[in-house]
């Protein structure tokens, strides 16, 4: 592989008597998205915890841009997430608890906050609480606070959650621009169809072993 | 019919006879020293119908006027709050209209409370009395029974019940939260004691004790008492047929109301500014945003708010003893003076500091929000930020009880930095050590309210905070339950570390106690939180300086060990918003 943007080498994890990742070990190239397929408690999320430093590896290691997580850097420098369900101050407006999550960084100003709350399809001017947003918008307003500061490694576990058909196929879109400006998406879903038309390549996660399904993009007409 | 059967079959469940069984131990307990006083004689009798006087005694006591309050709500007065936030309210309202619907569960609310005290009270009764009717004997004089008066004060305490049931359903719906049909009705039981004993004794009927004790000028007797509170039932039950009612029927208006008054305008011209060159100005900035997201979670947060209503509470009943003492003896006090007899005393300072274990119960604040801004920072920033917040939270929690203290007792004191007459009294007299209030001659003759006052709270403040700290570095190390026992642990240590525990488990003679005193106050942390446990000069106690010192020393050194636990630290988040 040319140009990996994240390398994990033997990668296990274990909670108390119980071994959830099995010595993964894979490079994920920049630029592309990857599908991670698995059943629940595979060991996905778990999976995306250690690349993103929330959880210490037992054993092995994870490398995202060249750099060791929990040894050379805490979480990785650029990157955006949704981990499982998204979570948001239920007072505040979506504008404002993006305004709060830009500011840490402050790598962008809050007219483009606004245009990625519009790209992922809410109004930011709307002063209704996130208390009150639907399950499909607050996965909207999760989406957007992975992308608003443009971060090269993107890592969705679930990101079409709740989402109607429509939303869904604008999230996929979104996605695939992403990705040909060059970002790298790490994606999980349980929806086969997600995998199948996003992805570059295809991973299989089950009781902590991940396999290669496929290392290509689907040419038309064929399916997993 | 209303869909009261069904309110009612959910209403008179389990919890219904936990609480109908809570109040009969509450009974039992106030029983307890009458029943035990027949036993303890060598021939043990009672007189004829002593059963009916110890049950009545009983209603009077500290148990059940604490707890009457709690145990009516707990068995339905959260449950239209549960039927909407669990969604079972869209599957039981098409079956039924939504004033059917309301009246259902005011009916259940209200029965499940009548039913809950009064229940437990004959209950308790019947337990009295086989126990004390068999030495019941006939007396020289005739008896008077005292059936009709108890069958009256258990119909009080049923209306009480039904009272409090009902205020708590209504406001848990007011704030829809669940955990206020609980709290709410007895954060307001003991406010409005608080009121008619500290600022308006002559208006009884504010008082919801006297209500059940009777006590005041009721122009009726009970009759009087019970048709306040059925007239304040009905009220109550208006109150929720109102607030449901809109919430069911028209919830939007309530929403456009609350907009109108949330509407500003937005302008999206605002830059952030740019982030700065030097790593450490951007590091601190991000610390101020971990604190005031943290702060952030406070609104509208119940456990916080009810955090600050006991702690209020506590107050109250830990300066009592002060308040009463000035109010018996008919002299002021100076107006820090309940503050520094209330928490010079170790007992009360332990109480105050576990209190505060409420509000960081969910340290270190792992919401799920939090991998959000987790992936913005670096972990040390995190928890930097993590504990400025609980230090301040703590200066605020301490800084409140300070002002609660001194505004309960304001009533009746003034503000000049000069002891009281009280005070006087308290120390010279010897009054002081026998109603246990810490009012020593040392603290009168070298120091002034303000000095002693404020010594007082820091002292409070760094103890807590070591608590606190000691909670956080376990938490991370450990886990979250490890860090409550460890906060539980560090205060059962203080609290077990006394002179006498001491001295026996050296074998020290009377004539050497002072050294267990000496060396208690210098390693339990709750005496080094005390006041009046220091050296003013004439003793090998440990200076205030020194103390100062050592819980300085054990603050930072706990911080840096956290920083360390953190390296390995695995972040579990918790589900939904904050």
């Amino acid at each position: 592989m040319s140009d990996p943007i994240i390398q994990i080498e033997n990668l296990t994890k274990t909670f108390g008597q119980d071994t959830v990742l099995k010595g993964v070990t894979r490079d994920f190239e920049r630029g592309k998205i990857h599908g991670i397929v698995g059943n629940n408690g595979s060991g996905k999320t778990v999976m995306f915890k250690c690349i993103c430093g929330f959880l210490q590896p037992t054993d092995g290691h994870v490398l995202v841009n060249g750099k060791q997580i929990g040894k050379d850097i805490d979480f990785p420098e650029d990157i955006g997430i949704i981990i499982e369900s998204p979570g948001f101050l239920p007072q505040f407006s979506g504008l404002k608890n993006l305004e709060i999550l830009a500011g840490l960084k402050r790598k962008i100003s809050l007219k483009q906050v606004a245009a990625t709350i519009r790209r992922v399809g809410l109004d930011p001017m709307a002063t209704k609480p996130v208390g009150k947003y639907s399950l499909g918008m607050r996965q909207r307003l999760g989406i957007a606070q992975a992308i608003m500061e443009e971060p090269s490694l993107m890592i969705l576990d679930e990101p079409m959650n709740g989402l109607d058909k429509y939303g869904v196929a604008e999230m996929r879109q979104l996605f695939q621009s992403l990705a040909k400006d060059g970002r790298t998406i790490l994606l999980a879903s349980h929806n086969i169809q997600d995998i199948e038309t996003l992805c570059d390549t295809v991973c299989e996660m089950d009781a902590g072993v991940m396999t290669m399904i496929r290392e290509t993009p689907l040419k038309e007409g064929t399916s997993l | 019919m209303f869909k009261s059967n069904s309110d009612l079959n959910r209403a008179l469940s389990k919890a219904f006879v936990l609480s109908a069984l809570g109040t009969m131990l509450c009974v039992l307990l106030g029983a307890f020293s009458d029943v035990l006083a027949i036993y303890m004689m060598d021939k043990p009798t009672a007189a004829l119908l002593a059963h009916q006087a110890i049950t009545l005694t009983a209603l009077s006591g500290n148990a059940i006027l604490f707890a009457a309050p709690i145990l009516a709500t707990i068995p339905y007065s959260g449950a239209f709050v549960d039927d909407v936030k669990s969604g079972y309210l869209k599957q039981f309202l098409p079956r039924t209209t939504v004033s059917r619907y309301i009246l259902g569960k005011e009916l259940a609310c209200a029965i499940s409370g009548f039913l809950t005290l009064t229940i437990g009270i004959l209950a308790g009764h019947i337990l009295v009395s086989l126990f004390v009717l068999p030495m019941e004997t006939f007396g020289e004089t005739a008896v008077k029974s005292q059936l009709g008066e108890l069958v009256g004060k258990i119909i009080i305490f049923g209306f009480s019940g039904a009272l409090w049931a009902m205020l708590g359903m209504l406001l848990s719906t007011v704030t829809m939260n669940t955990y206020m049909a609980y709290a709410a009705p007895f954060i307001l039981y003991y406010v409005l004691i608080i009121l008619q004993e500290r600022y308006a004794r002559n208006i009884f009927m504010l008082n919801p004790q006297n209500y059940l004790t009777l006590t005041g000028t009721w122009p009726f007797g009970g009759w009087s008492a019970g048709i306040t509170m059925a007239v304040l039932l009905i009220g109550a039950m208006l109150g929720f047929y109102v607030i449901a009612q809109d919430h069911l029927r028209d919830d939007n208006a309530r929403k456009s109301i609350r907009t109108l008054f949330r509407q500003r305008s937005i302008s999206l011209e605002k830059l952030f500014h740019p982030a700065h060159d030097i790593p450490v100005l951007n590091d601190l900035r991000q610390v101020r945003s971990v604190v005031r997201y943290n702060f952030r979670m406070w609104r509208g947060n119940a456990r916080v708010l009810l955090t600050f209503a006991l702690a209020f509470i506590l107050c109250f009943l830990l300066s009592d003893k002060a308040a009463s003492f000035a109010y018996d003896m008919g002299t002021t006090m100076q107006a820090f003076e309940p503050f520094a007899w209330t928490f010079g005393d170790a007992n009360s300072v332990l109480l105050i500091s576990l209190l505060l274990v409420l509000l960081f119960v969910d340290m270190p604040f792992l919401g799920a929000g939090v991998p959000y801004y987790l992936v913005r920072m670096k972990r040390r920033t995190w928890l930097t930020g993590q504990a400025i917040y609980i230090s301040l939270a703590t200066v605020l929690y301490i800084v409140f009880i300070f002002a609660a203290t001194s505004i309960i007792c304001m009533g009746n004191s003034f503000i000049g930095n000069m002891w009281s007459e009280t005070a006087a009294i308290l120390g010279y007299s010897g009054a002081g050590k026998a109603v246990a209030l810490p009012a020593l001659v040392k603290t009168l003759e070298l120091s002034r309210p303000y000095e002693c006052a404020s010594t007082i709270l820091l002292l409070m403040l760094l103890y807590t905070l070591v608590m606190v700290f000691l909670t956080l570095y376990v938490n991370i190390k450990r886990g979250k339950s490890a860090g409550i026992a460890a906060a539980f642990a560090f205060s059962l240590f203080g609290f077990l570390l006394n002179p006498q525990l001491f001295k026996q488990i050296f074998e020290l003679p009377d004539e050497l106690l002072y050294k267990a005193n000496v060396a208690v106050g210098w390693l339990s942390p709750l005496n080094q939180a005390t006041y009046h446990m220091h050296n003013f000069g004439y003793d090998l106690l440990p200076r205030l300086w020194q103390t100062y010192v050592i819980f300085g020393v054990a603050i930072v050194l706990l911080f840096i060990f956290t920083l360390r636990a953190l390296r390995k630290y695995n972040f579990h988040f918790l589900g939904g918003d904050q």
